[in-house]
């Protein structure tokens, strides 16, 4: 997990990405790779999740783009409903944050499944100028 | 140390949680985080200051040991100071709805005193 993320500051610091966007592209990291440990079976643990990063932009805008490809079970996230959040800390249940963050931190995810893998696409925005 | 305590003389037991709470750093964390904060002698400050990453996995932890003081009848705030990500995290989850978050700590003590 440590290893992810240092290769993702790394590979941000090269391509010039802002700070604050290599961070929410690393709690989506965090929470993606989180979630194919605990539910992606263990075909997801036999073979290396393969990361990579694009960075650039388009209409003014500046955009990274974290790719991840995992060969666990089957999952696309966008078709998932958040949990409906806890009125009272009394109703709470601990754990099922990981997509709402997710959800929240990027701009846009794109998921598709294809040659037996799960790729998920996050992207962060950011006005260059700002 | 990546996580400290300190007994005030108001009988707070305050908190302090510092670096990465993913799930290497939260692992790290977990259990002493749970023996401090299942004290029955004091309300407890959980300072977030210098957390510099705050993911699911750490949330949970804090759910966690919150509804625990709740259910021995005690209660948990949390102080943020000015740590923003931390702060916008734990609005984007609604956490702060469910235990208190602070970014003055005259403000938590006093909350978790009252």
């Amino acid at each position: 997990m440590r290893l992810a993320s240092e290769w993702l500051e790394q590979a941000c610091g090269e391509l010039d990405v802002p700070a604050e966007q290599v961070l929410r592209l690393d709690l989506c990291l965090n929470e993606v790779l989180a979630n194919i440990i605990a539910h992606g079976g263990p075909s997801a643990r036999e073979a290396p999740v393969i990361l990579s990063l694009d960075a650039g932009s388009d209409g003014g805008d500046s955009y990274a783009t974290l790719s991840l490809a995992d060969a666990g079970t089957p999952f696309n996230p966008l078709m998932v409903n958040a949990r409906p959040q806890a009125r009272t800390l009394a109703d709470a249940t601990p754990g099922g944050l990981g997509l709402t963050m997710i959800a929240n931190y990027s701009d846009r995810l794109g998921y598709a499944f294809r040659d037996g893998r799960n790729h998920l696409d996050l992207t962060v925005r950011w006005n260059a100028s700002s | 140390m990546p996580i400290q305590y300190e007994d005030t003389n108001a009988n707070i037991r305050l908190i302090k949680i510092s670096g990465r709470l993913d799930i290497p750093g939260t692992g790290e964390i977990e259990g002493k985080f749970a023996a401090l904060a299942a004290t029955d002698k004091h309300p407890v400050v959980v300072d977030l200051t210098e957390v510099s990453f705050l993911a699911s996995i750490g949330i949970r932890a804090i759910i966690t040991n919150a509804k625990a003081q709740l259910q021995r009848g005690g209660k948990m705030v949390l102080f943020v100071g000015d740590n923003a990500g931390v702060a916008k995290t734990l609005q984007m989850t609604g956490i702060d709805s469910l235990v208190p978050m602070f970014g003055d700590i005259g403000e938590a003590t006093a909350a978790v005193a009252a």
